[in-house]
């Protein structure tokens, strides 16, 4: 079960110390040493992802779909990594995160901007690896359980995320 | 020396409150203030070249990392710099290895082809950010000191890696 942060107590003189105020005490440094996110990571047994989608649309949800009980208390970080290619140079590939299947990381609404959180434009055949990261003050995300999804698109034709033998890929989400 | 953290006590009623118990408790609290995590940091060194073909050293002499971890939180590596390829679409990959035995892509012996990170040289002898960043999951690695090693490969042509009145850095920490 995962550990909570509870907000820490004012102590008042005389107040007696028992044994579950410091249980509260531990189990607060247990969450700030391993504050609640997850990690999805591809060491090369994957297979690989491909879109035409004009629109987001997800990258891996089998694989990169990730539920996390935030606190509501911290920053939140999200990061992507791994390789991309394209069939057609000049396109573009665009990444976004979905949050609880209604909104969109990029704007914090429905409505996703354009070019999501992250756009890359690629020369025909090319497979560079990409990254990005976003930080999400703490108290925007609401507490409680939450599910993360990185969704992409791309401007035309074919993009493809490697995850087969020769690729590693990694996403994660949550406080930290 | 960094201090290093001890797993919370679970406490029971009309247990003794000890110093020795209060302490654990600031130890751990200076703990979470300030994680182990080593930076090393470049901007004045020699550029550093590159044309092997399998995994060599980026720069020993400089980035190898001794770090003791508590094996109880997860590790962020990172490796942030500025590469470029004499060869027009030669190719750059990246991998760090640990203890001098796994590479972090894999966690084996075994690198995945690919690396932790892949470069194309779009355009010959253009600088191209490399942007590293990994997450080891908190009990991946025992508690204890482990070295860690940015290690570098080319498909083909010379790959260069900037210290010189470039920034470059390369950390692992909790």
């Amino acid at each position: 079960m995962t550990t909570l942060w509870t907000t820490p107590i004012d102590w008042e003189t005389q107040d007696a110390i028992t044994a579950e105020k410091l249980n509260a005490i531990s189990d607060n440094l247990q969450y700030l040493m391993t504050p609640n996110f997850g990690v999805a990571t591809m060491r090369g047994t994957g297979s690989n992802q491909t879109t035409a989608s004009g629109t987001f649309v997800d990258l891996d949800p089998a694989t990169y779909s990730l539920d996390v009980e935030l606190t509501g208390l911290r920053a939140v970080k999200f990061s992507l990594l791994g390789i991309i290619t394209h069939s057609v140079g000049g396109s573009s590939v665009r990444f976004d995160v979905l949050i609880d299947g209604t909104t969109y990381l990029s704007s914090l609404t429905a409505t996703p901007l354009v070019n999501g959180v992250s756009v890359l434009t690629l020369p025909a055949g090319e497979l560079p690896t990409v990254y990005f990261e976003v930080i999400v003050p703490a108290g925007v995300i609401a507490a409680g359980r939450r599910n993360f999804r990185p969704v992409w698109s791309t401007t035309a034709a074919t993009a493809t995320w490697y995850e087969i033998s020769s690729s590693f890929s990694q996403f994660r989400a949550g406080e930290y | 020396m960094a201090l290093l953290w001890t797993t919370p006590e679970i406490w029971v009623a009309k247990e003794p409150i000890t110093k020795e118990r209060l302490t654990a408790i600031e130890t751990n609290l200076s703990y979470l203030h300030a994680p182990t995590r080593e930076i090393i940091t470049l901007s004045t060194g020699s550029n550093q070249t590159f044309t092997s073909t399998s995994y060599v050293d980026l720069d020993p002499t400089n980035y190898d990392l001794s770090i003791e971890i508590t094996g109880d939180a997860p590790l962020l590596v990172e490796l942030e710099g500025v590469i470029s390829n004499s060869t027009l679409a030669a190719l750059t990959y990246l991998d760090v290895m640990i203890d001098n035995l796994n590479y972090l892509s894999s966690f084996t012996v075994t690198p995945v082809t690919n690396g932790l990170w892949r470069a194309s040289a779009f355009v010959a002898n253009h600088l191209v950010p490399v942007n590293l960043k990994a997450y080891v999951p908190a009990g991946t690695l025992a508690a204890g000191v482990h070295t860690f090693k940015p290690k570098i490969k080319v498909s083909a042509g010379t790959t260069t890696w900037y210290e010189n009145a470039y920034w470059s850095q390369f950390s692992v920490g909790e």
